[in-house]
C-alpha cells in the first residue's frame, strides 16, 4: 500500500493543475459573460469575425 | 418613415408590444415583415413603410435573413422602445479625445479597441446582428456583445473609420451606442468578479478533495488502518483545508477584521471565528497526530458561503443593469449656435448664455430662455402634467422638457448640475443616503450571538480548568466549532439570493437585503397617477360624429408629435380597417391650441375650444355638443373639437386610461388593509377624476404636486412611524422613491426613479405588486426560519460540548448537516410548486401591456 505515498501528491497536483487551468480561464475572462455564449451557439454559420474589408454593398442604395 | 435609402433606424421604433394581433375595431391584421407593426395602409407591399422595406431588402440582401428567424423564436413579445431620435444623434462624443483617452486602446496591426455600452439589446437576434458589424461597416475587424452587461467590444481601424460613424451604423440598426460611465470602475469590476471566481474555483477544488480525504479517514477509522497511511491522509488534508481557508478564505477574515476595526459586528466575524478555531485545532491535531481535523466540512463551508454570495452580487449587479439600460433623460449631445453657425456638441460642453438648437421629438437639455421660434414642450418628465404647455420666445423652458412642435432657439441660463433637473437628481441622491441603514435580523442576531458565544467559550474553559485540566483546550475548542454559525451565516443570503432570483424570474428586480423585511409591512401605498396607475399615454376615447371627420382629423394631426395629435392618428388606425386618409393641404400648427388645414376643398379646424370657437357660426347648433362636452369633462376626458363650414362637425375625448388591472388592484390592497394615495404633480381636477375611477379616497389624493411636496407627503407620512411604499415611474417621482421606505419603480420609467427605487417592476403591471409583497414575505418567513432552527441547533449543541458529552467528531459531522439543512428548506421553501399562473398579474404580463403603451408606437 505504499503507493499511496505517491498517489495521494499525484492526485493533489492534479488538483492543483485544475486549480491552475480554472484560474487562468477565469483570468482571461471567460467567465465574464454566462448569458450570450449560450445563444451565441445557436448561430450558425462559422465566419462570425471574419474581417470585412470591402466597403458597404451597393444593395443599400438599390432602394 | 417614408424614405426608402438608408433609413431603416427609424423603423426600430415602431415596434410594439402585442406581436400578432391588435385589438381594435378591425381586429387581427396583418403586420409589417420588417418592424411589426400593424399594416393599416396599402402601397408597401408587406411592410408599413419605404423605410422599413428597405431596411428588411437590405438585411436579406446581405444574407441576415436569420434575424427575423431568431427574433421570431427569442422574442415573445418583448421588444423595448427604441426612441427614434437617437438614430439622428452625430455620436460626435466618441470621436473626442478625452473619450479616446480613457476608453479607447491600441491593439496590433494599429487597430483600436474599444468597450462600449449597447442600448435596445433583446435578444439572441440582436447579438447575432450586432456580431456581424465587420460584414456591414468597413473599419470594424471584430465585434463581440456581452449580453448580460450590455456591451459590445469592437476592434476597428481608425484609418478606415471613425467611432462615430461605427455609432451611427449601429443607430441604423435601431441599437444605441453610449460610452461606459467610467472605464475605470468597469474594469474594477471585471476584475472583482473574475477574482470571485477564481475564488470559488480554488475552494471547490479543495472541499472536492478534503471530502475524498475525509471519506477515506472515517472509512479508516471504522476499519481500521496503519498509522502510516493515516498520518499521510491527515497531513494531505491538512494542506488541501489550510489552502481553502487561507487563498479563498481569507475574505471572510479581511471581512471579520474590518468588523472589529469599525465596531460593527456582522456576520464575517462568527464564521471568520468558527473557522480560525477549526483551523488551528486541525493544526494542532495533525501535528500532534492525533484528534479530530475539520478540514473536509471547512473546505466546505468556505465554498458554499461563496457561492451564496455570488449569486446575491450577481443579482444585483443584474438589477442594477436593468436600470442602465433605460433610456437616459438627458440627451448626449445637442446643436449649438455660434456666430451663425450650428455645431454638433456634448451636452457637458455647453455654457451659460449659449444659444442651442432643439429640433422637434428632442429633448431640451438645458434650462433657459426661448429666443426664436414658438412650440410646445412636454414637461411630464419632470412635472408629471400630462398636457403639454405652449411656449414662445420669452418663455423660460426647464431641462428634461421634450419639444413637440417646431424647432426653437434656446438661450441657456443654467445647464448641468445648476438645472432643476440636476438639482431634482442631487435632491434624490441626499434622499437615497438620508435613509436609515436598517441593520437585518440575522446580522444583527449574529452580533449578539459572537460576543454571547466568546463569554461562553470563557466560561467553560474557567470550569473546565477546575474540573480537569487535561481536556480543557479541546473543550474550548469544541464549544467553537460547534457554535460556528455557518447555518446562521448561510440562511439569510442564501434565503435572499433565493428570493431575489424567483423575483427577478417574474420580473421584479430587487435591490438590497433590507427591501425584502420592508416589503412586509406597508401602511400607506402611494401611486403616481402618470405612467403608473394609468398607461401613461393619451388615447382617444370617444368620437362623436361621422368617421369621415376622424380621418380627416388624422390627416391633419399626422404631422404633429402632440400627444393628443398621436392619440387621433392612434384612434383613426385602430377603428379603420386600414384605409388611407385624405391628402390635407395648408396644414398649420398652433402650439397648445390645434391644427388647421384644407382637406378636399374645405378648411378643418381640430384643437380646442378656444381655437375652434371664432370659427363657429351656427351658434345654435352648439347647445348638444356643449352638453356632450360638460358630460366628458366630467368623465376625465379632454374633448377634441373639429370644425368645418361654420359649424362643429365631430368631437372626440381623450384621456390617459387607467391600467385595466388598476380598479381591481386597487380595491384588492384597500381590502387588504392598505391605504392607497395619489401623488401626481398632474393638474388637481384630472387627478381627482382618475382617483375617483380608480377608487382611491378623495382625501388621500394630492393632485398638482411638485417632487418636493410629494417628498414632504412621504416624509409626513415616515415621521409618524408609518411605512410607506412609493410606486411611480417619472424623474418627478424620483425623490419621493428614494425617500419611501420601499421605492417600486415601473417598467418604461426614466431611469432616475429607477436608480432612487428599491424595487423595479420590469413587468409593468401594478399586479407585480403583490408577487413582490408575497415573495418578500415568503422570504422573510424563510430567513426567520432558518434562523431560528440553526441558532437552535447551536444552542443544543453548544450545551452539549460544554458537558463534555459531544465528541469532536460528532461535532465535525454535525457542522456540514446543519448547513445542509438550512440549504434544503431554503429551496424548498421557494419550490415551484405554487402556480404562479393563477396570479392575475402572471396572466397580464404574459400578454404583455396593451399595444399603444409603449410610447413606441405612433
Amino acid at each position: 500500500m505504499s503507493v499511496l505515498f505517491l498517489a495521494v501528491p499525484i492526485a493533489l497536483l492534479f488538483a492543483g493543475g485544475a486549480v491552475v487551468a480554472f484560474w487562468l480561464a477565469a483570468r482571461q475572462g471567460q467567465f465574464d459573460d454566462l448569458d450570450t455564449p449560450a445563444w451565441r451557439m445557436l448561430q450558425d454559420e462559422a465566419d462570425r469575425l471574419r474581417p470585412s474589408s470591402q466597403p458597404l454593398e451597393e444593395e443599400q442604395k438599390s432602394e | 418613415m417614408a424614405t426608402g435609402q438608408g433609413e431603416p433606424a427609424g423603423s426600430a421604433d415602431r415596434k410594439i408590444s402585442d406581436p400578432l394581433r391588435l385589438e381594435g375595431a378591425a381586429g387581427a391584421r396583418a403586420l409589417c415583415l420588417h418592424c411589426r407593426t400593424p399594416l393599416s395602409e396599402e402601397g408597401w407591399d408587406g411592410y408599413c413603410c419605404g423605410g422599413c422595406k428597405a431596411a428588411h431588402r437590405w438585411i436579406t440582401s446581405q444574407g441576415m435573413e436569420d434575424y427575423y428567424r431568431l427574433r421570431d423564436r427569442w422574442d415573445e413579445g418583448r421588444w423595448e422602445p427604441v426612441d427614434g431620435s437617437l438614430a439622428e444623434e452625430s455620436y460626435a462624443e466618441l470621436d473626442a479625445p478625452g473619450f479616446w483617452k480613457e476608453h479607447v486602446e491600441g491593439v496590433q496591426g494599429g487597430w483600436m479597441e474599444v468597450t462600449l455600452r449597447l442600448h435596445g439589446l433583446h435578444c439572441a437576434a440582436c447579438v447575432w446582428l450586432l456580431e456581424r458589424l465587420p460584414q456591414w461597416v468597413p473599419g470594424v475587424i471584430a465585434s463581440r456583445v456581452q449580453m448580460s452587461r450590455r456591451t459590445i467590444q469592437l476592434v476597428f481601424d481608425p484609418q478606415a473609420t471613425s467611432l462615430s460613424q461605427v455609432g451611427r451604423q449601429i443607430a441604423k440598426a435601431g441599437y444605441r451606442v453610449s460610452p461606459l460611465g467610467s472605464a475605470q470602475e468597469e474594469r474594477l469590476q471585471r476584475q472583482e468578479q473574475r477574482q470571485e471566481w477564481m475564488r470559488i474555483g480554488i475552494a471547490f477544488a479543495c472541499s472536492g478533495n478534503a471530502m475524498m480525504l475525509a471519506a477515506a479517514l472515517y472509512a479508516g477509522s471504522w476499519y481500521g488502518m496503519a498509522s502510516e497511511h493515516l498520518q499521510l491522509m491527515r497531513w494531505a488534508s491538512c494542506v488541501v483545508g489550510l489552502v481553502a481557508l487561507l487563498v479563498p478564505g481569507a475574505v471572510f477574515f479581511r471581512g471579520a477584521w474590518q468588523a472589529i476595526v469599525h465596531r460593527t459586528p456582522h456576520m464575517d466575524l462568527p464564521v471568520a471565528l468558527g473557522l480560525g478555531a477549526g483551523a488551528i485545532s486541525g493544526l494542532w491535531n495533525t501535528l500532534r497526530g492525533e484528534g479530530e481535523l475539520y478540514y473536509d466540512s471547512l473546505s466546505m463551508l468556505v465554498l458554499l458561503l461563496l457561492v451564496g454570495r455570488m449569486i446575491q452580487g450577481r443579482q444585483q449587479r443584474a438589477a442594477v443593469r436593468a436600470v442602465d439600460l433605460l433610456h437616459q433623460v438627458m440627451p448626449r449631445s445637442t446643436k449649438r449656435i455660434r456666430d451663425g453657425l450650428v455645431e454638433a456638441v456634448a451636452v457637458e460642453s455647453l455654457q451659460p448664455g449659449d444659444t442651442i438648437e432643439v429640433d422637434p421629438g428632442r429633448t431640451i437639455p438645458v434650462d433657459g430662455r426661448v429666443v426664436q421660434g414658438s412650440s410646445a414642450i412636454d414637461t411630464a418628465v419632470l412635472t408629471g402634467e400630462s398636457t403639454p404647455k405652449p411656449v414662445v420666445p420669452g418663455d423660460g423652458v426647464t431641462a428634461g422638457s421634450l419639444n413637440l412642435h417646431t424647432t426653437v432657439r434656446i438661450e441657456a441660463l443654467s445647464v448641468g448640475e445648476q438645472t432643476r433637473m440636476g438639482q431634482l437628481v442631487r435632491s434624490i441622491e441626499q434622499a437615497m443616503r438620508h435613509r436609515a441603514p436598517i441593520l437585518q435580523w440575522a446580522d444583527a442576531a449574529s452580533g449578539w450571538f459572537v460576543q454571547i458565544v466568546l463569554a461562553w467559550a470563557i466560561v467553560v474553559g474557567a470550569i473546565w480548568w477546575q474540573v480537569d485540566r487535561s481536556v480543557w483546550v479541546e473543550r474550548v475548542v469544541t464549544v467553537l466549532i460547534v457554535a460556528c454559525p455557518c447555518a446562521l451565516g448561510l440562511a439569510t443570503p442564501l434565503a435572499v439570493a433565493v428570493g431575489m432570483g424567483s423575483a427577478a424570474r417574474r420580473g421584479i428586480w430587487i435591490r438590497g437585503s433590507n427591501t425584502f423585511q420592508l416589503l412586509t409591512e406597508p401602511r400607506w401605498l402611494f401611486l403616481d397617477k402618470t405612467g403608473t396607475l394609468t398607461e401613461g399615454q393619451m388615447r382617444l376615447q370617444r368620437w362623436q360624429g361621422s368617421p369621415t371627420w376622424l380621418a380627416a382629423a388624422a390627416a391633419l394631426e399626422g404631422t404633429s408629435l402632440h400627444p393628443v395629435a398621436m392619440s387621433i392618428v392612434q384612434g383613426w388606425k385602430e377603428r379603420s380597417g386600414g384605409e388611407t386618409v385624405p391628402l390635407a393641404t395648408e396644414c398649420r400648427s398652433h402650439p397648445g391650441q390645434g391644427v388647421e388645414g384644407v382637406i378636399e376643398g374645405r378648411k378643418l379646424r381640430v384643437g380646442s375650444w378656444r381655437w375652434v370657437d371664432p370659427m363657429v357660426a351656427d351658434r345654435l347648433s352648439l347647445v348638444p355638443w356643449k352638453e356632450l362636452e360638460s358630460r366628458w369633462l366630467a368623465e376625465g376626458l379632454s374633448p377634441v373639437w373639429v370644425v368645418s363650414g361654420g359649424a362643429v362637425v365631430a368631437m372626440g375625448g381623450v384621456a390617459d386610461a387607467l391600467r385595466p388591472e388598476a380598479c381591481q388592484a386597487v380595491a384588492r390592497w384597500k381590502a387588504q388593509g392598505l391605504r392607497v394615495g395619489l401623488l401626481s404633480g398632474d393638474h388637481p381636477e384630472i387627478v381627482r377624476q382618475t382617483a375617483k375611477l380608480a377608487g382611491i379616497d378623495p382625501e388621500s389624493t394630492w393632485g398638482g404636486a411638485t417632487p418636493e411636496e410629494k417628498l414632504r407627503v412621504i416624509q409626513e407620512r415616515r415621521s409618524a412611524g408609518q411605512r410607506v411604499w412609493m410606486v411611480g415611474d417619472g424623474v418627478n417621482d424620483g425623490a419621493a422613491l428614494a425617500a419611501a421606505d420601499v421605492g417600486i419603480a415601473m417598467r418604461g420609467g426614466a431611469e432616475i426613479s429607477l436608480q432612487a427605487a428599491g424595487v423595479y417592476l420590469a413587468s409593468g403591471s401594478l399586479d407585480g405588486i403583490d408577487q413582490a409583497r408575497d415573495l418578500a414575505g415568503r422570504t422573510m418567513t424563510s430567513i426567520r426560519r432558518n434562523a431560528i432552527a440553526s441558532l437552535s441547533y447551536n444552542l443544543f449543541s453548544i450545551s452539549l460540548a460544554s458537558l463534555g458529552w459531544l465528541h469532536p467528531l460528532t461535532a465535525a459531522l454535525l457542522m456540514p448537516l446543519s448547513s445542509i439543512t438550512v440549504i434544503l428548506v431554503t429551496l424548498l421553501g421557494h419550490w415551484p410548486s405554487r402556480p404562479w399562473q393563477q396570479w392575475p398579474g402572471a396572466i397580464a404580463t404574459s400578454h404583455g401591456r396593451p399595444e399603444g403603451g409603449w410610447g413606441g408606437g405612433e
